[in-house]
């Protein structure tokens, strides 16, 4: 390929996997000095791969990187840094507790003669470039005292002291007020006149519009299209970014609906949910959409019990349920499959029975002893009834795979036979056989007569197993579809809070 | 078979091999390697080379009043480490224990001084066990202090408090023969401390192995929230461990007391890292979740045989401190090497 002048960053052929994921399959990207080009996709496309790789967090397994032309390799992040290319991350890597000037300077303190930090240059140089890109604060500022959005600048004032050539805002007005995201936009536009390029990960379809100039898509790790904003609409880019036939891969038998299990109304939590209600009928799968930071995990720990919840309430066949109290929710038959599998669901020290009896040791123990005969033959049954692969009951569920550790959490909840399951993204991280299975035990999970909530950000999972949608954007319910109404660009436009669609009835 | 599937076999067998060791067990790996993975019997195979070895050295070691002896002066650290064995299953340490003890002795002492009545100064220093418990307890769960902190903080209140309470060592004034023989009398051969530890260890092995509480207890420590959501309540069950432990130390402390027969303010010092060491030498993991009684029984008397061991062989009483620490260090090595060795079998 002819080295092009203009071209700071040249990704070409980049593949990366993970145990069972194709993480990134031959991706190309090209971003051009004093170009805002925008990086677009679902959740699980690749795009934080391909950033981590970028910025040496991740080892790519192949392809190349061509940086100013030449062919680099970025192994570590300090090589990533030493190139040029500095990435803002969603979460801030600022250090609290130190000054705004020792964090600018941190990987590179200037210094005096005798090799002690020059404080009066750095302060001065922090000053000037603070001044640059208009942010009003002093550089002897703590760190932890400064809004999101001021850190945030901080962190390009970082990349501005390394002379980055590359800066890489990874979903950058995440966090941001409308007023804090046109200072920004006017800063982007100032590194732009310097000829910095940017790359711009977002979700955000009207940013794009607003800021970037060229915009990528990436689905399910690989290059769908590349093309310059002028030349594109919201519309294509939508279907760019979802673009495939789903309905048929997810066939739901059970159609019927009872009463009301589950009832939610104005349910508000101090940092997220505002006035969230919503109503789950026996037999029902309801699917909750939302991008990251939309507020589908904390609606599914407030409904639980887990979070605090400011206002509302929440009542179970009629019956008011005590909010806060997690031992309370599961007498009342609520269950919740938590989506850090790992981290909140298992206990991994435990065997498989162990885990599958936990919530369920009063039935299956008398006077306090357990009956151990007892609980391998009811855990025997979910074992053999989902066909979790273990070569014993007594297997410890950490040398499981991901797929069948799933399906014990999912046992777990079925052998204390509930009214409400609450599913937090209950196919992440598992392959495709396994969520084909974890599908059809939703099903299942329904036609028993459960009202089942699906909290997911994979679309086709969300079509294809819903009865009913509701679509979250920044805590708030901005949609709602029935099965048949579903479609995939109504569903993106109320989860990027472009558009609301909200029925007279329920 | 294929290989693939095999292999969560293995770690079955590994599993079941640690309650009844065979040779099937034994199909790769060194026979070093294999025998580094039965924590409990590498224990016991260390237990009967120091008690070797200190009976090469001195023929006292072995008579019947030297063992029962050792069993007597164990019996204390044992009662306290069943409750601390299941407080670190749960995730929790308590650091206060120690105090505890010198407290609660004094206070037993001078209550049965003041009213003549056994039953009334040993409620006492289980009440005070109880209520100290209760504190650590609602220190952690409802001020989020943690367990570390906060029983260290427990442990200087404790020390102070004992102090004020009294200066000087509360002196045995009632010459009542059942208090004295609480910590210094026999049914049949067997001292009344041992039996009382028996009884006690049997009663939780029970509780922790076969029943509810203690399956929420390893749940707890293993991973809380996932316990959390599966309905336990964990913040009531972490208060009642820690009611329980420091109940345990009282215990400790009543013995000790009736032992010495006399209340002294500065006992009991460094007993909990005593107690601590000995249960995590027994395999209980710092991190919770993880840990058998069985463990805490042979890791304290290992401790215990090498303190009887310096002081028949007359060294100088000092090396107690300094090769319990010693011995520590190796107890954690020796883990990690296991668990390094256990995953590499695993994932063959």
């Amino acid at each position: 390929m002819a080295p092009d002048h203009d071209t700071v960053l040249d990704v070409q052929r980049i593949s990366k996997e993970f145990p069972g994921v194709k993480a990134l399959d031959a991706v190309d990207l090209k971003l051009n000095k004093g170009e805002v080009h925008a990086l677009i996709g679902e959740n699980g496309a690749g795009k934080s791969t391909l950033i981590k790789i970028l910025a040496g967090v991740y080892y790519k397994d192949d392809g190349e990187i061509l940086f100013d032309g030449d062919p680099v390799d970025i192994a570590t992040p300090a090589d990533s840094l030493k190139l040029g290319i500095k990435v803002v991350f969603q979460e801030l890597s600022l250090i609290p507790h130190m000054t705004v000037g020792e964090n600018v300077f941190l990987e590179s303190f200037p210094l005096k003669k005798n090799k002690s930090i020059d404080w009066d240059a750095l302060y001065a140089e922090t000053k000037d470039i603070l001044d640059s890109i208009g942010l009003d604060i002093s550089p002897k500022t703590k760190i932890y005292k400064l809004t999101v959005s001021q850190q945030q600048m901080v962190e390009i004032a970082r990349a501005l002291s390394h002379e980055a050539k590359v800066i890489i805002m990874d979903e950058p007005t995440s966090a941001l007020t409308p007023n804090e995201v046109e200072h920004l936009f006017k800063v982007i536009r100032q590194l732009k006149e310097r000829g910095i390029g940017i790359l711009y990960v977002t979700h955000k379809l009207e940013e794009v519009m607003a800021i970037c100039d060229a915009v990528t898509v990436f689905r399910d790790g690989k290059l769908i299209s590349s093309r310059n904003v002028s030349e594109t609409s919201t519309d294509e880019l939508v279907t760019d970014m979802v673009g495939r036939s789903i309905k048929t891969l997810f066939p739901r038998t059970h159609t019927g609906r009872g009463d009301v299990i589950l009832n939610v109304r104005s349910l508000s939590t101090e940092k997220k949910l505002k006035e969230v209600s919503f109503q789950v009928r026996s037999g029902e799968v309801v699917g909750i959409f939302g991008l990251m930071g939309a507020g589908r995990t904390e609606l599914a720990k407030a409904l639980f019990g887990l979070d605090a919840v400011q206002a509302g309430n929440i009542s179970i066949e009629g019956r008011e349920l005590k909010l806060g109290s997690t031992s309370q929710s599961t007498k009342m038959g609520l269950g919740y499959l938590t989506e850090d599998r790992k981290g909140e669901g298992l206990v991994l020290q435990m065997s498989v029975a162990q885990n599958i009896t936990l919530p369920s040791l009063e039935d299956i123990s008398s006077a306090g002893f357990i009956k151990r005969k007892e609980e391998s033959i009811r855990s025997q049954e979910f074992v053999d009834v989902f066909r979790i692969k273990t070569p014993s009951l007594r297997q410890k569920v950490m040398y499981l795979s991901g797929g069948n550790q799933q399906k014990v959490l999912i046992a777990r909840w079925l052998m204390k036979k509930l009214k409400v399951i609450i599913l937090d993204e209950p196919t992440r991280g598992i392959d495709v056989g396994a969520k084909a299975e974890i599908h059809r035990l939703i099903d299942e999970l329904a036609s028993q007569g459960l009202a089942v909530v699906v909290m997911t950000s994979e679309m086709p999972e969300l079509l294809g197993v819903s009865d009913h949608i509701i679509v979250m954007c920044e805590g708030r319910i901005t949609g709602e579809f029935d099965r048949e109404s579903a479609a995939m660009e109504k569903i993106l436009e109320a989860a990027i809070g472009q558009k609301e669609y909200r029925h007279a009835e329920q | 078979m294929h290989s693939a599937s095999s292999i969560p076999e293995e770690a079955e067998c590994i599993k079941w091999s640690l309650a009844v060791p065979s040779t099937d067990s034994i199909s790769k790996g060194s026979f070093l390697t294999k025998l580094v993975l039965f924590n409990e019997i590498i224990l016991v195979a260390v237990l009967v080379v120091i008690s070797a070895a200190i009976s090469i050295g001195t023929s006292q070691f072995y008579s019947t009043t030297n063992i029962l002896n050792i069993l007597r002066d164990s019996s204390m650290a044992i009662i306290a480490g069943i409750g601390m064995t299941m407080l670190l299953i749960t995730g929790e340490v308590d650091l206060s224990i120690g105090s505890l003890v010198a407290f609660v002795g004094v206070v037993t002492m001078d209550i049965i001084n003041k009213t003549n009545s056994v039953f009334l100064g040993v409620l006492a220093g289980l009440s005070l066990g109880a209520l100290t418990g209760l504190i650590n307890g609602l220190v952690r769960t409802k001020l989020k202090v943690n367990s570390l902190i906060g029983t260290i903080a427990m442990m200087m209140i404790l020390r102070g408090s004992v102090y004020l309470y009294k200066l000087e060592a509360a002196q045995n004034y009632h010459q009542l023969s059942s208090f004295y023989s609480i910590g210094n009398g026999y049914l049949g051969f067997m001292p009344i401390p041992v039996i009382i530890m028996v009884i006690l260890y049997v009663v939780f092995l029970i509780i922790l192995y076969r029943t509810v509480l203690g399956r929420r207890l390893y749940a707890t420590g293993g991973n809380e929230i996932a316990a959390k959501i599966s309905g336990i309540k964990v913040d009531n069950l972490k208060i009642l461990t820690f009611v329980a432990n420091s109940v345990f130390a009282a215990i400790s402390g009543i013995i000790l007391v009736s032992r010495m027969n006399s209340g002294q303010p500065n006992a009991g010092v460094g007993f909990e890292l005593m107690v601590i060491s000995g249960v995590i030498l027994g395999g209980t993991s710092l991190g919770g979740g993880e840990g058998t009684l069985v463990g805490t029984l042979v890791g304290l008397l290992i401790l215990r045989v090498i303190n009887n061991g310096i002081i028949i062989l007359r060294w100088n009483q000092d090396l107690q401190i300094v090769i319990s620490g010693l011995i520590i260090i190796l107890a954690v090595f020796i883990d990690n090497k296991r668990k390094v060795a256990r995953s590499k079998i695993i994932t063959k």
